[in-house]
Parts: C-alpha cells; structure tokens; sequence
C-alpha cells in the first residue's frame, strides 16, 4: 500500500534524527571493533568469544533501539497534534499504525545492518592481520628481515578491501567459513525485534512513553524467560497444587507464558547453534511464529487506536 | 442547493476522572453528572454547497470539538453527520475534504516542499502532479521564498499558510478551517478573508470557525452561533441581523455650542472634538430633526451613518439571553 | 452497515484464529521443553535446598541456574563476559585461593555460572580443572567440574576425560576409575592415539604385567608397521621398564618371604633362588622376547600373529612361562642386590662409555677415599654413612658426589671405611 509505505518512509526519516539513535549506534560499533581486544583478554577461545559479544551486541541494541525510539512513536504524534492533518486524508487508522510499524521496523533493520557490517568487518579483518596470516606474509621475506613500510601499507589496504568484500557477500548470504552461521543469527534477531517493535506500537498507541518502556522491557523479559515460567508451572505441580496460593500461581503463570511470545527460539536457540552446537537449522516454524505473532500484536493495536479519542 | 455537511444531534461527553487536579487544587468528583463535562449538546446544523459558513462562539464553546467531530479526530457520544452525503470517517468524502486545525503543528524537520509531497502522497496524488501542485500552492500562499526551509523556522504566519496550502492540495470541494485567523497580524487576518472569498468564487464551500466575529461578519453567508456546547442560532447574516435601524450617527461641523447643547439630553451620545461633533440619536425623527436643523445653525454635514446592529452586538445579546434564560 | 458487519466478523475471525494459531505454536514449543534438562526450583528462591534432594549442594544447584534464567536468553554473552573475569580474578587471587576455602568456593562458582551458562564451553572447563585442582589444591571439586563437562559434552570431545583421568592417577589413586575415563575419552570422535596408550600405563600402575607387557608389544609392533620410529623406540623403552618391574616385584616379594624367615635381608641375590623362595611366578623370558620382537619387526608379520606367537597361545608357549628360578632381565643378566634394592643391570653403561666412566669413577672414589681418610684422622673413626662427611652437605660447593656416574650409589663399608664401585668393583 503505498500510502503505508509513505508514513512508513516518514517514521524512517523521523526516527533517524533521534539523536539517541547515534549514541547507541557509536556505542555499538565501538564495542564491536574493539571486540578484537577480546584476543589479547582470554587465554584461549577467543572466537568464541567475539563472536557471542558481536551478536549479543547487535540484538541489545537493536532491542533499545526499538524500545527508545518505539516508545514515543505514536505518543509524539499524539502529542504535538501533528496528526490531525495525517486523520483528516483519505487514509485509515490502520494505515498509519502499519506505517509507524513499518517505520520503525526499517530503522531497526538499518541500524542493524550497520552494525553487522561492522562486526563482519571487524572479524574479517582479524583473520587478515592475525598470526597465521601475517606469518604467510613475514614468509616471503628472508628470516630476520621485515616487510617494508610500503608493504605493510599495501597489505592493510588490501586487507581492508578484501574484508569489505567478503563482508559484502556475507550480508549476501554466501558465507564464509569465518562467518559460516552468522548471518542466520542475525536474521532471526530481526525476526525477534519484530515482535518486540510490534509489541513497542501497540504499548505507544495507548500509553505515555515512560510507561510504554516500561511495558515493553517487561514484555521483553517475559518473553525471553516464558520456558522457565513452564518448567516453574511444572514444578508447581510436581509440588501438588494443594494451596490456594499454588493454585494461583499456577494458572496465572501458564496463562501469562501461552499470552507472552517465546522469544528464546529466535536469537538465543539460533546463537546457542550457531556457536557451540553447529549447523543451525533455518527454523521455519519460528519464521511463520514471528509472523503471525506481529500481525496479531498489530491488529490489537489497530483496534485500540481505532475508537480512540485524540486530545 | 444540497447540503454538504450535515449534522444530526451531535454530542460530545467527556467523562472526567475520579480524582484530578484542576486549578492546582485536588478535586474529587462524584456521582456520574459530576464526572461529566458536556462539550457538545445536541448540535444539528447544515451547511449548504458554495457557500461561506461560520461556526462562532467564545472560546470553550465547542468549535473545535465540532470539527475534530466532522474530521475523524474524535468520536461523538450520541448523534451523526453527513460530509458530501457519507458518514463520519468515509475515505472518499475525505478525499474532498481539505482541513486546517488550530495552531497547526507539522514536522519540523521537512521543508515546505517536502512536506507538501509527503501530504500529497497521503492523498494518492500521483507523484508529478505532486510535485506541480506542491510547487502551485507554494506560490498561491506566498512562500516560494522559504521553500528550502525546514518547517522548524517558520513564523507562526508561515506556518499558517502552509497549512492552508496542505488543506488545498487536493482541490477540496470543502475547505475546512479552524480558527484560521488566530494569530495572524491584521494583514494576515486581510489575507485569510481574501482567500476565502476567493475559495468562494472557486466554488467551493468553505467552513470555518471562529471568535473574531468582525471579520466573520465581512465574509460569512451564514452563521451559527454556539455557546456552552449548545447552538443558539443559525441563519444567514443578513436574517439574523435585524435589518431595523438601531441608531443614527451624525457627524457635524461647525455647529454652536448652545445648539450642542440643546440637543445633548435627546442624544444617545455626544462627542465633540475640536470643530467636529459626532451626535448619535436612536429615533429616526430625531435624526431627521437634527438633520433639518444644520442648514439653519450653519453647519455642515460630514457623515451620516445610520448603523444597523452588528453581529458583535447580536452575538452578545445572545450570549446574554442565553445566560440569563 | 452490512459493511461494519462485515468488518466486525472478519475481525473478529481473524483475531481468533491468529490467537489460536499462536496458542497450538506455543504449545509445540513447550512440548519440546518436556525433553530438556529438568529445572531446579529457581524461582521459588527462599527454598534454599531442595526438599527431594536434602543432601544437595544448593550453590552447585541454585546459583547457576538462577544465573541461567537472569541472563535472559543471551547465555552465551554472558558467559564469555564471565569467562573474561574469571581470568582476571584469577589472576588477582591467586594466592589466596589455596589459602582461603571461601575463595576457591568463589571461583567454583564462577566456573560453574559459566558452565551452566554455555555447556559446550570447553575451554571453560579446562581451566576450571586448573585453577581448581593445581593452583586451588581441591582435586575433588575439579574431578567434578570435568564430571559436569563430561556429561554435557558426552562423546563430542577426549579433552575432559583425558584431564579427569590424570586426577584419578594422580591424586585420587584410583586406577579402576582412570581405567573409566580412559574408556570414554577413547570413545570421543577427536581421540588421539597417545591416549589408548595410557592404559598400559594404568595396566601397569595396577601390576597387571602381563597385560602391560602385551599392550606395549602391540603398539610397538603397530609403530614400527607405521614407521613412527620414536614410538618404537618408546615401545622398547616401556618393555624395558615393565620387564624389570614385573620381575622387580617378584623378587621383592621373594625377599619379604626371605626376611620373614631368617629375620634379615639376604647378603646375596642367589641365596633367594637356592631356598626356593622365589615361588612358581610368572616371569618373562627377556632375550627371547626382544628376538621374538625383533623377529615379528623384520618379517613383517600381522600384528595379531606376531602377539600371539610374543606372548604365546595355550598351543605354543611365547616368551612367559613359569618357573622358580630367579628371574632375569631382559639382556639375561642377572639383578644386583645393592642395599636391598634390586637394580637391573642394564642400567650399566655400554662397551664404549665404559672407559671413560671407568675414568670419572676412579676420580671420584679417589677424591672420597682422600675424605674418608681426613676424617678418619680428624674424628678417630670411620663415618658412619657417606652423608657424614661434611663434604657432601648439599648446598655447600659439592666436590664429592653422592653417587657414581651410572647413578647407582656407592658401596661403602661403615666398618672397614672401604669404598667401592658396583658397576666396577675392581677399583
């Protein structure tokens, strides 16, 4: 739908100039290339070790990028009134909750990809300069003799380039072997933060900022724990459910994880995979999960806004 | 001549909170009549096709709920309305519509132009038309000078005309106006009365509301008057308005002082600065009187005005009336 | 109207059957829980001790999995977070974890946080065996860490249980359990080939000799048909050594019985063989196992062949056998019974450094006998033990050694202050 698209656009061009976009983009990336510090830090290994703070990185901040920038989405609107002239066109409520959404969403994705352009990079990068690499180097050259200025600067550069490359065909989807599961990693933090940017719309089109953050870091971790609150109901029952306050207990947890979406079968299964239990398996049913999942998140924020008042 | 938008018994409750602060002091509020602000009572009104027409009220009189009503912003309590024959919400009537609210508020990071697109992609326009017509209304409101500019340094008078700009890019068959001149220096108040008797030769129907009755009077065809929510009158100015002479108002030059004085009792009022005397008499004898009489004490007649009762005047009677019955 | 209708009932179609999409989907997740590793009581926090398990450590239990569920899904991050501080914490207590119980139950915890945290972290659980165990002192608590590792990591990997099986041989002494750890590190896909190995050692540590004996055989015969020319120069060296045990501890037993007898170690090793005291054992007949070796080496044979016709079968006797005789060693020469302790002798030098170690012998019994005889005139006596005289205090500038080049020690006579060679006895 193109007028979707054109609010979608908007929110992107909004959202963009949120200056906390640019604190927590610097933050990120900082903390990515200097992920190669990890190296000199551990006694042993250290790929496994970059590569877990890389994607943690890249999922945390892609979730406080949905949750500051989400929050205010539709509050900010409301706020300044600047969507009394967006009501009065020919377009439908949920036109505009779908465009914000989908706003938000492209900020998140782009943010997103950056970040995973750099950590590519950065793990590229590493192989170039480590001390296998540099060793085939110092190899071509008599033994007690070292490259020349020149060559070193030709082999950065040359190293660079070819990391951009490979980062590039990465992001492509042709791994490489250094970056063999990565890319489905991410792909499924991208799925997880589509939930979570619904969950962020639909908590923002009734409730003040503040409020809306709260709610939606609590959707957060309610997701990401809804296994254990099912295994705490099993072991509630493996008690006896002989009090009234077990009893409780019991129901108001097994109703508030099947309510809650399960958020650990997409960043944290896949990474767990990805890093110690290769190969991952592309997880279709979670993709159709996160799917349906949104759609209804998004239709219950489309009828909360539907009948709602503005000021 | 068809009805354009029509209103049938529009209501608007707001149900307050329990227990709120208001004027800086806790208020407790009980009971279901305590708890409710009624901000729209049982309005019916139509508003034919091709004409000016006027929403007046003081401020709190429910102007604005009206239009927010009739726009899709808020939802009535009890009743309907009709814009173009569909009812509250339909796309296609809105496709027509073109809407300026109060104090307009718009991203501050777009400049004109590309604020004027992205409402323009809202409509469906197609994008070289878009880019025509934004360009058109840029020039027709007067700030082809700003274009570049993001919205964040507009004036407030800036702001208004991009507002107007943004509620014309469709070629509305109604423009709906929210206290369009609220503001506005008395040159920007000149500007808006002129586009909207231009609006009026376009063909199109215009709605506004406002508190600056003066100028409501130079433009409207008819009025409604709305005070506490409640519609006091409506009709075409020139019913509304008694068309009875209310009084005389003579300015003479040259006249005695003794005769001035003479007359000073059977005036309604007297001025007299230096050699002028403005003298202002209810009853046509009177004025005729006085009249007759300036030929004989050597004076001369500078203006002679008889005055018929404005819609200020009308609106207050009213509004009086009202509170008092 | 009949739109809204319309809308109403699509809405609320779809609202259901999205909601109920959902709801089978999470029931599918959940189902897949029910394979999963059981969950402690977490959650229900002021239970500090299970009450199905009151024996149960709580912090083994309790503080990992509670780590588990705080870090919400980014287990792996946080784990390598962790991993990085326990290396700096190491680092900065590392004298007072041996010191200190609280201390190294700290770093425990670390370690097992971590575990929990990322099961597959292998690394995690070497160190942890290393700070624990070697630096903490507390072999107990590392054989459990490895335990946990060994579990969580069953058949992926040989590196746990290879560490585990040297806290069994080394600390805990228990050969039966090494012998288990062996088996399963041998069952991981990555095993080397050293570590079958180690179960001749534990065949031998346990004084299963023949056992031992055999196993070196084959894997010697295995290298040498690879042409691994360091293995069999170790094959040779382990036979060497199992040979000279197994008979080592025969002749030891036969002088307890020596001992039990006549109240006193025998003066010479024959004197056991002639009063029969050496018993029908089991020993191997030394120079016709090496020809038999070298025989199987050079001819190629398959290695089954060659152990069989090495160690014999119940139809052709190899090279054990039983008798009562004394047992020799592997060249056929004789042991020496030099102050009770049995030395073979092939721990003699061969024919070329023979003369110069005949040179540095006469030296050094030249340079004690000059001692003796300064003391002798200093004290009126002969020392009681070499170690007596005053210059062979170690630490002082050491002109005197305290044993012959060989490495066997020297043969003085308290009484008569002779001092002689046992490798050459006619200096």
């Amino acid at each position: 739908m193109a007028k979707v698209w054109a609010i979608a656009f908007n929110t992107f061009k909004e959202a963009v100039r949120n200056r906390i976009l640019y604190i927590l983009l610097i933050f990120a990336i900082v903390l990515l290339l200097f992920s190669g510090l990890a190296r000199e830090l551990t006694i042993s290994a250290h790929e496994k070790i970059i590569r877990s703070l890389g994607l943690g990185c890249i999922n945390i901040f892609g979730l406080l990028i949905a949750v500051f920038v989400g929050i205010g989405l539709v509050y900010n609107e409301l706020d300044k009134k600047t969507i009394y002239t967006i009501i009065s066109k020919p377009i439908d409520r949920w036109q505009f909750i779908l465009g914000k959404y989908f706003g938000l969403l492209l900020t998140i994705y782009v943010n997103i990809l950056i970040m995973t352009l750099f950590f590519y990079f950065s793990l590229y990068w590493q192989t170039f300069m480590g001390s296998d690499a540099l060793a085939k180097v110092y190899a071509a050259y008599p033994p007690g003799q070292a490259p020349g200025a020149l060559h070193q600067m030709g082999y950065c550069g040359w190293s660079v380039l070819r990391s951009l490359g490979l980062t590039l065909k990465t992001l492509c989807f042709f791994p490489d072997q250094v970056t063999a599961d990565l890319q489905i990693v991410v792909v499924m933090t991208c799925l997880e933060l589509a939930i979570i940017t619904a969950f962020a719309v639909l908590y923002s089109s009734f409730s003040t900022p503040t409020l809306s953050a709260i709610l939606t870091v609590f959707t957060f971790v309610v997701g990401r724990g809804n296994e254990d609150i099912i295994r705490y109901t099993w072991y509630l029952e493996r008690k006896g459910l002989t009090s009234t306050a077990a009893i409780v207990k019991y129901h108001g947890a097994q109703f508030v994880a099947h309510l809650a979406p399960n958020l650990k079968i997409f960043y944290s299964d896949t990474c767990n995979a990805a890093l110690s239990n290769p190969p991952v398996i592309v997880d279709y049913y979670a993709i159709a999960y996160a799917a349906i999942y949104s759609a209804l998140i998004l239709s219950l924020a489309v009828l909360i806004f539907r009948r709602r008042n503005f000021k | 001549m068809a009805a354009v938008v029509e209103t049938f018994g529009l209501t608007k409750i707001y149900t307050l909170d329990f227990l709120d602060v208001e004027h800086g002091r806790l208020k407790l509020r009980l009971g279901r009549k305590r708890r409710q602000r009624v901000a729209l009572q049982d309005l019916s009104i139509s508003v034919e096709q091709g004409e000016i027409f006027g929403l007046l009220g003081p401020n709190g009189a429910g102007k604005t709920t009206t239009l927010k009503i009739l726009m899709g912003i808020i939802f009535p309590t009890r009743g309907s309305a009709r814009i173009l024959g569909r009812p509250l919400g339909d796309k296609w009537a809105k496709a027509r519509l073109g809407f300026l609210p109060e104090n307009p508020y718009f991203y501050d990071y777009l400049t004109g132009r590309e604020f004027l697109k992205y409402y323009g992609q809202l409509y469906g326009i197609p994008r070289r038309e878009r880019e025509r017509k934004a360009e058109a209304l840029l020039e027709r409101v007067g700030l082809r000078d700003a274009t570049h500019l993001p919205l964040k340094g507009y004036s407030k008078g800036m702001l208004q005309r991009i507002g107007l700009a943004q509620a014309l890019l469709n070629n509305p068959e109604i423009v709906i106006l929210d206290e369009p001149q609220s503001g506005l220096d008395p040159l920007g108040r000149k500007e808006i009365r002129d586009l909207i008797l231009q609006l009026r030769e376009e063909g199109k129907t215009v709605f506004f509301s406002s508190h600056i009755l003066s100028d409501a009077e130079l433009v409207c065809d008819r009025v409604a008057i709305l005070y506490a929510g409640e519609l006091r009158n409506i009709g075409r100015l020139t019913e509304l308005l008694s068309a009875r002479i209310k009084e005389y108002e003579i300015v003479a030059r040259g006249v005695p002082a003794a005769i001035l004085e003479q007359w000073r009792p059977r005036a309604d009022r007297l001025l007299v600065e230096k050699d002028n005397a403005m003298i202002i008499v209810r009853q046509e004898n009177e004025a005729r009187e006085i009249l007759s009489r300036l030929n004989e004490v050597g004076a001369t007649l500078v203006s002679f005005n008889p005055r018929r009762e404005t819609l200020e005047e009308y609106f207050i009677a009213q509004v009086r009336g009202g509170t008092n019955g | 109207m009949a739109r809204r209708v319309y809308l109403a009932v699509f809405v609320l179609v779809w609202l259901a059957v999205a909601g109920y999409v959902v709801y089978r989907l999470q029931d599918k997740q959940i189902s897949k829980l029910e394979y999963a590793r059981p969950f402690r009581a977490t959650l229900a926090l002021p239970q500090i001790v299970d009450r199905d398990r009151p024996d149960s450590d709580p912090a083994e239990e309790e503080l990992p999995q509670l780590a588990k569920v705080m870090a919400l899904g980014y287990d792996e991050m946080v784990a390598s977070l962790l991993w990085l501080r326990v290396i700096q914490v190491f680092g900065a207590k590392l004298q007072h974890i041996r010191e200190n119980p609280l201390e190294l139950r700290a770093i425990e915890n670390y370690f097992l946080v971590i575990t929990e945290l990322d099961p597959r972290f292998v690394e995690a659980y070497k160190f942890g065996n290393f700070v624990l165990g070697d630096e903490g002192g507390d072999q107990k608590a590392a054989l459990r860490l490895l335990d946990r590792g060994i579990v969580r990591n069953y058949n992926r990997t040989f590196v746990l249980p290879y560490e585990a099986v040297f806290i069994c041989l080394g600390s805990l002494q228990d050969y039966n359990l090494a012998r288990y750890y062996v088996r399963l590190a041998l069952r991981a896909p990555d095993c080397r080939d050293y570590v079958k190995r180690i179960e001749n050692y534990i065949a031998l540590k346990k004084g299963n000799y023949e056992i031992a004996l055999e196993r070196w055989v084959r894997d010697d015969l295995e290298a040498f048909r690879n042409r691994q020319d360091h293995l069999v120069e170790m094959g040779h060296l382990q036979i060497n050594n199992i040979a000279n045990q197994w008979h080592g501890s025969i002749i030891e037993a036969a002088m307890e019985r020596y001992l039990e007898r006549h109240g006193d170690y025998p003066a010479r090793i024959e004197q056991l063989e002639e009063e029969n005291l050496i018993g029908t054992v089991r020993q191997v007949d030394g120079p016709r196992l090496m020809r038999l070796l070298e025989g199987a080496e050079r001819a190629g044979m398959a290695t089954n062949d060659a152990v069989d016709m090495i160690m014999g079968t119940k139809d052709r006797p190899g090279c054990v056998f039983e008798s009562n005789r004394l047992p020799r060693d592997l060249r056929g020469e004789a042991y020496l019974l030099i102050d009770e302790a049995v030395i073979p002798i092939q721990q003699r030098p061969t024919v070329g450094e023979r003369l110069a170690l005949r040179r540095y012998t006469q030296g050094d019994l030249l340079a004690i006998r000059r001692r003796i005889e300064g003391y002798y005139k200093a004290n009126g006596r002969y020392p009681a033990t070499l170690m007596d005289l005053p210059e062979m205090q170690p630490g002082l500038r050491e002109e005197l050694k305290h044993e012959d080049p060989v490495g066997l020690p020297w043969n003085y006579d308290a009484k008569t202050g002779k001092i002689g060679s046992h490798v050459f006895p006619e200096l």
